[in-house]
């Protein structure tokens, strides 16, 4: 166990304090030189040059200051790898959701990956691993990591839980990154790809008025629950101006990520642009939905089918995936939301879903 | 399931008593069917059920549910207690161990174990997919079972045991590799806990021959399980085959609980408790509690699909949960009130 680093740390702290606290005439000089050199940086005008650490950062479980530049991620995060690459750091040691691939890394992430051959974890979160990695700064949003995990991976580094005001699995991709990019010292970069990607989500906004306001949900195929407003995906709807219904009153919103509908009565699912997400494998359970076809979103060809791709992208949603996600669902939801069956969604065409007499 | 069944006096009865408490309990299951037909989240009429099961529309939604969505579930939930009923009396009887389960011989872990590789080395995610590997799992497992247990030389202890540390055996692989992979732990999470959510009158269809049979089997091992319950060696000196004997109900446990397993996952406790309630009515000849166990087990399961599904608004406890859910308080003060029934 690396319990011990901590102690270490902070009594190198203390002598490195010591000096300050009794100053002797070279100290005096060295502390001098040092004024100078901060009084230097500050004149200068290059942007970001500001020392970006010690980084302190807030979240649920109280702050995290990560002191210098960290260079040995361990990303805890389904989904947070795909941030740190986007930020161009590659994560020392990542945990796998899902897919094919062996690091866990969609196409997306691929080039930002290049030849890196990250640590793959699967699984329940092992912390003994974890401290054996020497890691320096413990990427945990979007991990689900526990307040008695976080005491404990805290000791081994700076450690970086989601904000109090989100869910376990509700960190908006915003949030997500610039945090990320607070830790690692690439805050600006981080800003530049926020602004960058909002502006297309408010350019898509603008070119699509019959969106604005109009009902969209995602759900996994062939099942009657959809996510809510406070998941990722349904934040990506309602950043495309999109309604999306939030938890029912009375449950807890923090952690209530989907809605679950009556398999006899899955009317509220009948809105502007349903969206089926699939690992691909569920086309015949959606195709035998006994009440699907009885919906306006069947008979009027509102319907998406997600593949698996499409549908990993928007589950990710990370600044790497949500380029991805925009290029191959906007024409869909254009084709959807009109409700006129002879625009044909293609996806959905393409699985043998859509509606018998539609085009 | 009524109370009324259960206050029967505890000595050997007439068959007429027997009947009429038979017919009695096939009368609450009609009324209990009718009930599951008309009952749900979308209110359905009288009208609308008759219209579906006569006339049916396949573009009227309430048809649609009445037809397609809660017919299946009950005759699934009949067939599936009715199966575990009977594999239940048949197990308890075999090895005269009133704390029998038929999930004892390996049938359940085989079959997740089945349903788990099939998840994570297919990618299978539909539930739907799932029977033949659960089946095979379950066949396979219960055939370890019994050349552990000594074949078709096997006493009751000794099979015991061997579905013990095969099941524990088939467990722990099931959760080493559920480790491995946080998919396959969703998709069998749901599996596990059994229930008729969106089960297809196609997966009835198939599995029913198997139904048929194992209940056949179990009527024909009855004739000698009924020898064997008074001792191995009266029932020889009586002239039973005790290891033909064995190999049937073998035979049809593992074929009426194999297909259960398969259609709705493992459901825990109907299997043990159903033979119970059974035998209290019934008395201990193997024939009546056979037909006691299946009608009560149909009764039991579909009784706990029912609640299930209005329990949570709009949401749906498993069957298998409402089971245990019923059936725990219900052998407790079983238990209690007249002490286990002697094998």
């Amino acid at each position: 166990m690396k319990q011990g680093d901590p102690r270490q740390n902070t009594g190198a702290a203390r002598s490195a304090l010591r000096p300050s606290l009794s100053l002797s005439r070279q100290n005096w000089r060295q502390a001098a030189a040092a004024l100078l050199a901060v009084f230097l940086l500050g004149l200068c005008p290059l942007p970001g040059s500001a020392d970006p650490f010690p980084a302190v950062i807030d979240h649920r479980y109280g702050t995290t200051t990560v002191l210098a530049k960290p260079t040995r991620i361990v990303s805890l995060s389904f989904i947070g790898h795909d941030f740190l690459l986007a930020l161009g750091e590659r994560p020392y040691a990542l945990r796998k959701w899902y897919g094919s691939d062996p690091y866990g890394v969609w196409p997306w992430g691929h080039d930002a990956l290049g030849e890196a051959q990250p640590v793959v974890m699967r699984g329940e979160i092992d912390i003994e691993r974890i401290a054996a990695m020497e890691p320096d700064l413990i990427a945990a949003q979007w991990s689900g990591i526990t307040a008695q995990q976080y005491a404990l991976l805290s000791q081994i580094a700076p450690t970086l839980p989601p904000r109090a005001e989100d869910g376990d699995y509700g960190t908006p991709w915003q949030q997500m990154l610039l945090r990320l990019g607070t830790a690692t010292g690439k805050r600006t970069t981080a800003e530049a790809i926020v602004t960058r990607i909002e502006g297309r989500f408010a350019d898509l906004r603008a070119a699509h008025p019959e969106w604005q306001g109009a009902s969209a949900m995602m759900a996994w195929a062939g099942h009657t629950r959809a996510y809510t407003r406070a998941d990722i995906r349904g934040q990506f709807l309602t950043a495309l101006g999109f309604s999306v219904q939030d938890a029912p009153d009375g449950q807890n919103a923090l952690n209530q990520f989907y809605i679950e509908f009556p398999a006899e009565d899955p009317s509220a699912m009948d809105v502007d642009a349903l969206i089926w997400l699939d690992t691909g494998r569920n086309v015949e359970k959606l195709a035998r939905m006994p009440l699907r076809h009885t919906t306006r979103a069947y008979r009027e060809g509102r319907e998406i089918y997600a593949d698996k791709l499409l549908s990993a992208a928007l589950s990710h949603s990370s600044p790497l995936s949500l380029d991805y996600a925009l290029d191959q669902l906007v024409p869909l939801l254009e084709a959807a939301v009109d409700g006129d069956p002879a625009t044909v969604v293609s996806s959905t065409a393409n699985a043998g879903l859509l509606a018998k007499g539609g085009s | 399931m009524t109370a009324s069944t259960l206050t029967l006096p505890r000595q050997s009865r007439s068959g007429d008593l027997r009947l009429l408490w038979l017919g009695t309990a096939l009368l609450a299951l009609c009324l209990l069917s009718i009930a599951a037909l008309s009952l749900g989240a979308r209110a359905t009429g009288w009208a609308d059920i008759w219209g579906a099961l006569t006339s049916y529309d396949p573009n009227n939604a309430d048809h649609i549910v009445v037809r397609n969505m809660r017919l299946p579930r009950l005759i699934g939930a009949g067939l599936a207690g009715a199966a575990l009923g009977m594999s239940g009396a048949l197990i308890q009887a075999m090895t005269r161990n009133p704390l029998a389960d038929p999930g004892l011989l390996g049938i359940n872990g085989g079959a997740a174990l089945g349903v788990v590789l099939c998840i994570l080395v297919l990618g299978v995610t539909d539930p739907a997919e799932f029977i033949w590997v659960a089946l095979g799992g379950g066949l396979a497992a219960s055939v370890l079972v019994f050349l552990l247990g000594g074949g078709s030389q096997a006493n009751p202890l000794r099979l015991i045991l061997a579905g013990a540390a095969v099941s524990a055996l088939f467990l722990a692989l099931t959760r080493a590799l559920l480790l491995v992979s946080r998919q396959t732990l969703d998709v069998y999470r749901f599996w596990v806990l059994g229930g008729f959510d969106g089960i297809l009158p196609a997966t009835l269809q198939s599995l029913l021959p198997f139904l048929i049979l194992g209940a056949l089997l179990a009527i024909i091992a009855g004739f000698g399980l009924n020898a064997l319950m008074l001792g191995e060696d009266t029932a020889k000196g009586l002239g039973v085959r005790t290891g033909f004997t064995r190999l049937i109900a073998g035979a049809a446990i593992v074929l009426l609980c194999g297909a259960t397993v398969a259609m709705a996952g493992p459901i825990a406790f109907a299997g043990l408790i159903v033979p119970h309630i059974a035998r209290w009515a019934a008395g201990p000849a193997i024939g009546w509690s056979l037909a006691f166990s299946a009608v009560f087990g149909a009764l039991l399961l579909i009784a706990a699909d029912l609640l299930g599904r209005l329990a949570l608004f709009g949401g749906n406890m498993q069957a298998g949960v409402m089971t245990a859910l019923i059936g725990g308080p219900v052998l407790i003060w079983l238990v209690r009130r007249n002490g286990v029934r002697k094998l």
